[in-house]
């Protein structure tokens, strides 16, 4: 980090206040099984037998009357024949016919070639074979593992035959996609999936060398992950926003006050007189956005609905009436469907009695097209600098019309993208709202568990990091020369540590198009629950969005200068 | 049976079938919303109903307008995301047109309706065929118009029947607005979940005029 950087509060040792992570946790704090690397190795695997497969035919046509001296052969290797009937009996049906078929040629093929001490070779290696299919038996299960329905980068969107054929043919191989398997499919209508195993192991080359995995393995536990139940820290669903509330307002005394019913935060010397006031809100889910962000320099009242569901008219039009100090009120919005008309119309009521209100949009999100045809770009990364610079020219004494144009500024000159490792499960719904094989992740995610712009392979760090800045990069406004504030954003279950990966090699691909990361921050402030994954934000500054950055700023997740 | 009017018993009861079908429905039409939103329009409308319910309790039942506006005004506080204030719309929209009356006809319930349609159009900023509510309430009111020689309860069963048929034609159609229209194209082949609860708020009507 830079030196004038300022020091996230996650790893701000200043006390008193406790650090974001804590708020995180209050609201929600999961443990989901990783997904085991083993799951990752299995197509090599499957790809092991083929070209001997395929090579066989011919051989078996001349063979007849040589395999009538077999079983002599069968009869020298007693100890090997008799420890396989146990481990084929194990196999599922889908392999069986295959391995059998391959069992058998191999043994042909080692005779007819090399004779007899060939031929014990190949029983040996048949032997290990199938230890290597006993000992990696998640394959046949992976049959019920759902291949994503979404349309394939790589192979197109032909995706209406292709999920069809998933749906109706199973199984197929982790991370098929719909083409993928369109393929494997096409060519044998009606054949048993003893045959649908052949055809698709013929389609793979040769493995590289063995090596054996560790037997039985831990890997089957990962079978289970898509229907895992779901592990969150609460009591009952309906209850988890209220008693978090609660948990907040015990927590941090000297900087809120919660109110139920309807519920919203303000700062606790709220309202200030004659001060702008910076109110926002949105679904929960996100913290420490908004709440974590009520305080002095910062916000004055947050509006927390349920879980991913935007606040409604009445909590905004209460909190708005809160905290208004007779100077107005700026709401901070985010631009999704359901926030946009609930502010909207709380926006109407404060007219209504004579609150006077100015509605900061912000739409920074480069992943969703920006057009006639959608709700428009997504409000993500660019809501905690927005909040963070209002919050501090408020706090200054700037005037309504001042305030919100400076947020509006912010919101025209920051960009964002972001991705996930793991989808999130929203309590209510109880399981995750969309699945990821063990080695894909969803490139363009929100903030709210709904799925991204296009489905990817989980590839190094400086790779992810290169496919979120590019298109943040190529976006407008960031010109060369410019100063920008860095954000790298955690969504809720990614450590610090590999946000910080990624910090590096975002500074790296700023700095080589020629702007000056001036200033920074690192860490989880807009989250989707428990999801894994980052998202990154650039903000091109000037020198007033500076000065407030840096103004002080105390609050639950950001505290400095104070 | 049926009638030509509806009293503030009748709306009443609107109300609470509704309250009981979209309860009954809550999964199916989070299951909806899993497919293209963000898996929450059953939760919000079962607790938005619910609670529109308990609001009715207590309330008296001589002006349409004032239990249709206690409807809204719940809707709106209770529902949140982008339904609460559509639904919420809706009602105090027709509230307006209901205001004061002990019983609303034929022409108020088609003035409401229509009042409603425009009020969430405006609201929401939508247009037929973006795959919004709008596809059931529109083809619904049209319906409805065009049953004048029929009695109240079989016209309004048309209209739902319209709402029907307007929520299944969803199904092609890519989104335009709302959060399934972050899909793009991945948003057809799903029906949408606003029209799908609108065309059930219908179904509810035509059963409460049928009794």
């Amino acid at each position: 980090m830079l030196p004038d950087t300022k020091e996230p509060p996650a790893e701000n040792p200043a006390g008193g206040s406790p650090v974001p992570p804590a708020t995180l946790n209050a609201a929600s704090m999961v443990s989901m099984p990783a997904v085991p690397p083993i799951v990752t190795t299995v197509p090599p695997i499957v790809a092991t037998i083929p070209p001997i497969v395929t090579t066989i035919p011919p051989i078996v046509a001349t063979v007849p009357p040589i395999v009538t001296t077999i079983p002599p052969i069968v009869a020298t290797v007693p100890p090997i024949v008799t420890t396989i009937p146990p481990i084929v009996a194990t196999i599922p049906p889908i392999v069986a016919p295959a391995v059998r078929a391959q069992r058998f040629l191999r043994l042909v093929e080692g005779f007819f070639f090399l004779g007899i001490g060939q031929c014990a070779f190949g029983f040996a290696q048949v032997l290990v074979n199938e230890l290597r299919l006993r000992s990696r038996d998640v394959r046949p299960s992976l049959g019920r593992h759902r291949p994503h329905r979404e349309p394939c980068t790589k192979h197109g969107n032909d995706e209406e035959r292709a999920n069809e054929i998933l749906e109706h043919e199973p199984p197929f191989l982790p991370g098929t996609c719909g083409r993928q398997a369109e393929r494997q499919a096409s060519p044998r209508a009606g054949r048993s999936h003893g045959s649908l195993a052949v055809s698709i192991l013929r389609r793979h080359p040769r493995p590289p060398p063995f090596r054996l995995l560790p037997f039985p393995l831990a890997g089957r536990a990962s079978l289970s992950v898509s229907s895992a139940s779901m592990k969150k820290l609460l009591n009952a669903p309906s209850d988890l926003v209220k008693e978090a509330l609660a948990g907040m307002a015990l927590a941090h005394p000297d900087l809120l006050r919660v109110q139920f019913d309807p519920a919203f935060l303000v700062r606790a010397d709220a309202p200030v007189r004659g001060k702008v006031s910076v109110l926002s809100g949105g679904g929960s889910g996100h913290e420490p956005l908004h709440g974590g962000f009520v305080g002095r320099g910062m916000l004055d009242a947050a509006c927390p609905g349920a879980v991913f569901t935007s606040p409604t008219p009445d909590q905004i039009l209460e909190a708005t009436r809160a905290v208004d100090g007779g100077a107005g009120v700026v709401h901070v919005v985010k631009n999704y469907t359901g926030d946009v008309m609930n502010f909207e119309m709380a926006g109407e009521l404060a007219r209504d009695i004579g609150i006077a209100t100015e509605t900061v949009l912000v739409n920074d999100d480069v992943a969703v097209e920006n057009s006639l045809y959608t709700a428009g770009r997504r409000g993500v990364g660019t809501t905690v600098l927005v909040e963070k610079i209002c919050g501090a020219a408020a706090e200054a004494g700037r005037a309504l019309a001042d305030v919100a144009a400076l947020g509006r500024r912010v919101n025209e000159h920051g960009r964002s993208m972001g991705l996930a490792l793991t989808p999130c499960t929203v309590p209510h719904a109880g399981k995750p709202s969309f699945e990821l094989g063990p080695d894909e992740i969803e490139v363009g995610i929100g903030i709210h568990g709904e799925p991204g712009r296009r489905r990817a392979k989980l590839e190094p760090a400086d790779r992810l990091t290169e496919m979120l800045m590019e298109p943040i990069l190529d976006d407008l406004p960031f010109r060369a020369g410019k100063d920008v504030l860095l954000f790298v954003n955690g969504l809720g279950g990614t450590p610090l540590l590999e946000l910080y990966v990624v910090f590096r090699k975002a500074h790296e691909l700023a700095a080589a198009r020629g702007l000056r990361v001036v200033r920074s921050l690192v860490g989880p402030y807009i989250t989707s629950l428990e999801m894994a994954g980052v998202s990154i934000t650039l903000l091109q500054v000037d020198d007033e969005m500076v000065r407030y950055w840096d103004a002080p700023v105390h609050t639950a997740a950001l505290r400095w200068g104070v | 049976m049926g009638r030509e009017v509806l009293n503030g018993d009748a709306v009443v009861h609107w109300i609470e079938r509704a309250a009981e079908v979209i309860g009954e429905n809550e999964k199916y039409l989070t299951e909806l919303d899993a497919a293209i939103g963000d898996s929450d329009h059953g939760a919000n409308m079962a607790r938005g109903f619910a609670a529109v319910r308990g609001k009715l309790a207590g309330q008296t039942r001589d002006d349409v307008g004032a239990i249709l506006k206690t409807v809204g005004m719940t809707l709106l506080s209770t529902v949140g995301g982008a339904s609460g204030p559509l639904y919420g719309t809706l009602f105090l929209e027709a509230a307006k047109v209901a205001a004061g009356k002990t019983e609303i006809d034929r022409a108020t319930i088609q003035q409401s309706l229509s009042a409603g349609l425009a009020g969430i159009q405006k609201r929401g900023k939508a247009e037929p065929l973006d795959k919004t509510m709008v596809d059931a309430l529109g083809p619904a009111i049209q319906a409805f118009e065009g049953a004048a020689g029929l009695s109240l309860a079989e016209a309004l069963a048309r209209a739902a029947e319209a709402a029907r048929q307007g929520a299944e034609a969803t199904i092609p159609l890519v989104a335009r607005k709302g959060r399934a229209s972050y899909l793009g194209e991945r948003s057809a082949g799903h029906q949408d979940p606003g029209a799908t609860s609108m065309w059930l708020l219908l179904r509810s009507l035509a059963e409460a005029a049928a009794e």
